[in-house]
This record gives C-alpha cells, sequence and structure tokens, in this order.
C-alpha cells in the first residue's frame, strides 16, 4: 500500500482515539516548563544596537547643529560689528571739520554756530561747544544747542580730559552714562598745537532700549552694545531687551570706537541654521528608538517562531520515531522472522520494508497446523500504515488462528473475517489470501477476499492460480467461493502482497507479468524468493511486501 | 505526490450525510493505488448505490484484481 491512509483521519466521527494522540498527549508534558518567558539575548543585542547607533547619531547631528548655529553666531557678530565701524565716521567727521574750522577762524562764533547747527538736531548731537584747550579755568567759547553735561563736571577732569583730547588722533569719548539725561561725550582737536577743542555730547535712549535694531538684517538676534570691553551692567549704551545678561548662545566683538572700545554681544533668538537642523537630533533619536524597538520585537518574534519550530520538530521527531517504533516492535512480534516448518514442506517467508514508506504497513503472512499432513497459509494486507494498521492486523491475524483452530474452512474464515473489521467504522478494509494446504494429497484450497492470485511453478514454469476473488474484507458481508488446485511433485506455491509488483501509474497486469517472469530458476527457495526481489526490486520495494513460499519436498 | 487527499475530502464532503445514488467518473485517472480504492470503499459504504463510470484499463484492472468490480457497480 503506497499512500498514507488519508481519508482514515477525515472520518473522526468514528470516534476511535487514534494511538498517535495519546502518545502525544504523553510525550510533551515534559517540554511545558521549558519556553521562555523573557526577551531572548538577540532581542535585546538588537535593541542596544540600535539604541547605541541612534544615540551616536542623534549626539553627531546635535554637535553638528550647535557648531553650525556658533559658526553662524561669529558670522553674525563680525557683521554687526562691520555694521558699528562703519558709523563711527559720522561722528568724527563734523568734528574734525569743526576743529580745523575753529583753529582757522579763532574760534569765530558765526562761522561755528553755521558749521554746527544742522548736527544738534538730536542726530548725531544735543550739543556742540567749543572749549580752549589749555585753559587752568575751561569753560565753553560757544555753545549751539543744549548745555554740555561736561561743564557741570569737576574743574580738573575737565582739564584733564580737554588737554588729552589735543594728544590723540581719534575721538575721546567720555563716559557721561551716569547723568541724566545719559550722554556720550566726544572731542576731537587738530593735534598737540590745537588751541581749541571741539565737543559733542549725544543723548542715549533713556531705557536704553535702542531703535538701531530695526535693521532686519540683525532681527533674528538679541544683542547688548557697551562701553568698554567689559560687560558692566553700569557701561551698557544701548540693547535689544530690557535684561542683555543672555544665557545660552551667545557671541561676542569688540569695535575699536575713538580713544575706546565698544563691546557688542549678541544671543540667537531662534535657530539661525533653520528650525529642522534644531530638531533633526530629536527626529534621529525618536526615530532611531522606534525603529530599533521594532527590530527587537520583530526579533524576538522570529526567536521565539523559531524556537517554537524547533521544539515543535523534536516533539514530533520523537513522537513519531516512538510510534514508528511502537508499530515497528509490534509486526516484528507477529511476523517472526524465523522459518515456519511443517512436515512434507519447504516453506520461506519473507517481510521487506518499504523504502519510502515511513510507517510500517499492515501487511503479514501466516502459517497454522491443523493436522499432521493440512496446513492454513495466510497472506493479508490491511489498508493504510502506521500503528493502527498494524494493529488492525494483529486482530484478524489472532482471529483467523481462532478460526482455524476452529476447523473452518477457508471460505468460512473470511466470511467471519468480514464481520470483524469495518471500512466505516475503522477506517480499514483487507485483503487476505487463505489457503488451506493438503500435504499429502498435492492440493490446495483456496478462498481470497480481494488479494492477488498466487503463483504455482513447476518444472514447466510458473502460472498464476485463478481464484475466485471477492471483496475484500470489512467492505460488506460477502459469501467466498473456494478453488482447489493440484501441486505437482516438488511443486512451489507463492503468495505475496501487492508491493512485489505494483508500480505507480502502472497496470497490475503489467507487475504480474515480471513477476511470473522472475519466478524462475531450480535453486533453493531461499535462492528462489531473494533472486525475485533482487529483479523485482533491486533499489528495495516502494511498499511493505510480504511473501510466503510453500514448495512440496515430494 | 497523488491526489488522494483532495479526492477524498471531495468524497466525504458529497457522501458525508449519506443517502443517495454516488456516481463516480474516473475518465481523467490513470492510475489508482490501494490508498484510493480505500476513498472509494469508504464512499460507497455510505451510500445506497454507487457506480464508477469510465475506468481507465490500468485502473479497471486494478477494481477487478481486488474483487471490487460488483463492490463499485451497486444498485439500490
Amino acid at each position: 500500500m503506497v499512500e498514507i491512509d488519508v481519508a482514515r483521519d477525515g472520518v473522526g466521527a468514528d470516534g476511535t482515539k487514534s494511538a498517535g494522540s495519546s502518545l502525544r498527549s504523553d510525550g510533551t508534558s515534559e517540554d511545558e516548563g521549558k519556553r521562555p518567558t523573557g526577551p531572548h539575548r538577540a532581542s535585546i543585542v538588537v535593541l542596544a544596537v540600535g539604541v547605541a547607533v541612534t544615540a551616536v547619531l542623534a549626539f553627531t547631528a546635535a554637535t553638528l547643529h550647535d557648531s553650525n548655529e556658533n559658526r553662524l553666531l561669529h558670522q553674525r557678530v563680525s557683521e554687526a560689528a562691520a555694521v558699528l565701524s562703519a558709523a563711527i565716521p559720522n561722528l568724527q567727521t563734523p568734528l574734525s571739520s569743526g576743529a580745523v574750522l575753529a583753529e582757522a577762524t579763532h574760534a569765530d562764533r558765526g562761522a561755528l554756530t553755521s558749521l554746527m547747527k544742522p548736527l544738534t538736531a538730536g542726530r548725531p548731537f544735543v550739543s556742540v561747544s567749543v572749549w580752549p584747550a589749555h585753559a587752568p579755568d575751561p569753560r565753553p567759547l560757544m555753545v549751539v544747542g543744549s548745555d554740555p553735561e561736561l561743564a557741570n563736571r569737576p574743574e580738573p577732569d575737565v582739564r584733564t580730559f580737554l588737554s588729552q583730547a589735543t594728544t590723540k588722533k581719534v575721538v575721546s569719548v567720555l563716559d557721561l552714562l551716569g547723568a541724566s539725561p545719559r550722554r556720550l561725550g566726544y572731542a576731537f582737536s587738530v593735534g598737540s598745537s590745537a588751541r581749541y577743542v571741539v565737543y559733542a555730547e549725544a543723548a542715549l535712549p533713556q531705557n536704553r532700549r535702542s531703535n538701531v535694531d530695526s535693521n532686519v538684517a540683525f532681527s533674528d538676534l538679541d544683542y547688548a552694545i557697551y562701553l568698554g570691553s567689559t560687560e558692566d551692567a553700569g557701561r551698557l549704551l544701548a540693547a535689544s531687551v530690557v535684561d542683555p545678561r543672555f544665557r545660552g548662545r551667545t557671541a561676542r566683538d569688540d569695535v575699536p570706537f575713538g580713544d575706546q572700545t565698544l563691546r557688542i554681544v549678541m544671543t540667537p533668538r531662534r535657530e539661525l541654521g533653520g528650525s529642522l537642523l534644531a530638531r533633526l537630533p530629536w527626529l534621529i533619536g525618536g526615530l532611531g528608538t522606534a525603529i530599533a524597538l521594532a527590530a527587537a520585537l520583530m526579533t524576538e518574534r522570529l526567536v521565539r517562531r523559531r524556537a517554537d519550530a524547533e521544539r515543535l520538530a523534536l516533539q514530533n521527531a520523537r513522537l513519531f520515531s516512538e510510534q514508528r517504533s511502537v508499530a515497528q516492535t509490534l509486526q516484528h512480534c507477529l511476523l517472526p522472522e524465523e522459518r515456519p516448518e511443517f512436515p512434507g514442506l519447504d516453506l520461506a517467508v519473507r517481510y521487506v520494508p518499504g523504502v519510502d514508506g515511513v510507517d510500517v504497513g499492515g501487511d503479514w503472512y501466516d502459517v497454522i497446523g491443523i493436522d499432521g499432513s493440512r496446513v492454513m497459509i495466510i497472506v493479508g494486507d490491511v489498508s493504510g500504515r502506521g500503528l493502527r494498521a498494524a494493529t488492525a492486523m494483529a486482530s484478524l491475524r489472532y482471529a483467523m488462528r481462532a478460526y482455524v483452530a476452529q476447523g473452518d474452512a477457508p471460505d468460512e474464515v473470511l466470511f467471519k473475517l468480514g464481520k470483524l473489521i469495518n471500512i466505516v467504522r475503522d477506517g480499514h478494509f483487507a485483503t487476505v489470501l487463505c489457503g488451506l494446504v493438503d500435504v499429502v494429497e498435492h492440493k490446495v484450497t483456496f478462498a481470497n477476499a480481494g488479494h492477488p492470485n498466487p503463483l504455482l511453478i513447476d518444472r514447466d514454469g510458473a502460472t498464476f492460480v485463478n481464484t475466485k476473488v471477492g471483496p475484500p474484507v470489512g467492505i460488506e458481508a460477502a459469501s467466498y467461493d473456494v478453488v482447489t488446485v493440484a501441486v505437482p511433485p516438488r511443486g512451489t506455491l507463492l503468495a505475496y502482497t501487492d508491493g512485489l509488483y505494483e508500480r505507480r501509474g502502472e497496470s497490475p497486469d503489467v507487475g504480474l507479468a515480471r513477476l511470473r517472469g522472475a519466478a524462475v530458476g531450480n535453486g533453493s527457495l531461499d535462492e528462489l524468493l531473494d533472486g525475485m526481489l533482487g529483479v523485482l526490486t533491486p533499489a528495495g520495494c516502494d511498499d511493505d511486501t510480504a511473501i510466503l513460499a510453500v514448495r512440496w519436498l515430494t | 505526490m497523488s491526489n488522494v487527499e483532495r479526492l477524498g475530502q471531495s468524497l466525504e464532503q458529497i457522501v458525508g450525510a449519506g443517502g443517495g445514488p454516488l456516481v463516480v467518473d474516473l475518465a481523467a485517472l490513470q492510475f489508482m493505488d490501494s490508498s484510493g480504492i480505500a476513498i472509494l470503499l469508504r464512499a460507497a459504504a455510505r451510500v445506497d448505490s454507487i457506480e464508477v463510470r469510465n475506468p481507465s484499463s490500468t485502473v479497471r484492472r486494478v477494481i477487478e484484481c481486488t474483487g471490487l468490480t460488483d463492490v463499485l457497480h451497486r444498485g439500490s
């Protein structure tokens, strides 16, 4: 029988519990506790690597962003310093013109007034005055605009400031930030030979907020400008915010401002390089962590699935080998390989397991002595494979032994056998050839339930015995006809199961003809059987095969 | 390897409830071994009548050799 009896599994309604399932419930219990509960190592490694790579990427992006922002800020501060530097000549040029004019005209009030008047409208100055350069009691010689704050200063300070102004090539800047309103003073002269010093004062915004920041080029930055190179709140000239103590990213630059310097400090209001670059580290971090998590989960699932599959495969393999070994043991017990013996006969048996089959088949043979001269020979084949087929075979085999012991004839044995097995209930049927051998009379009486006809071999060759083939047992109640054949002296009868000749896709007639052709030779019974097996199944049988050979010794 | 499982499932569905006459047309079947026979027999046992039609010569010989010619042409 080539195929596993597949339909058997479909007939769940027959209520029989298969031996396979009971083995399964016994076999799995010890594996239950081995199922791992925590995450697997591989998943943790994947997660760790993923998070580490993410962290490195995010850190790199953050560092890049940071250095980019710093670079951009320094660039902007340099630009702002350049703008401031460009504004300084606006102060120095009119003062320088005034100084030259004052020397040339001996501080002529009219000429100087017409020069200074346009400069004192608030921008750039609120007050312009001309002072003697080296007077012991310095007073302004003339004033345009409001009174100079310088006049309220202590006399020695004024004297020192004015004389210093003649020694410098640049504007001397006077810190009047303590005054109210806040002012800066600028003094300039033509040089060490100067007799006059031109002095101007500019007003600073009282709240220190400057409207210089209306320049849109710097609208994304906050800034503070201090007089001198310290960031002292008292020396703050202007800022874009009320409290210019900037936190976070800042950059600073110093700009020469007359005989002093200006310190400009800047901080960005938002990311100078754009918000995407600023968010990139967070994007990378979030996305990378999500990917790492997903990868770890996926790994965990795969690892578990594989572990499950491996465990299942192991279980199945063990169950299968258990089941197979149970069936094999059963079959070996049922089919002893020692040669049956009966007076006057040479008997030989073979059982060849199929090479394709993973389960044992339900093939069997039997030799049952009745009295001194009569023996019952039986070859049968239960449909399907595996433990259930082997079990069915066992029950049929022993039932037949009982019927034979009761003295039943071959046709009666088969008739009774038909009541024991039922294809709908058991999922099996069986073909059985039953022959009553009379050694002395040289004849055999056959009854056949769907089984291949036996082969009779004598000196003239091999011929099939034409038995009356009835239906296999287990299909329906049937009566069987007997056929009696005479066996010549030293004749041989060969009964077998279909594995010996049946080939896939081939008519049984072709296989049977091949079988008949192989049944030649004058050697012993063993030589005959081994020779036939060698010819018919050189690569082993596809299916299980049972063979029983009987030779008359006389 | 074979379509024996599909044939078994189809026949199980058809005759699952038992009953009426069953006609199995084997015209397209080239070869059948004992597992195919087992399926036909299981179906045959559940129905009132069964008729196997158009078996190839090989299949017909398999049926004859197994003594099933009458079993598989059974009227009600």
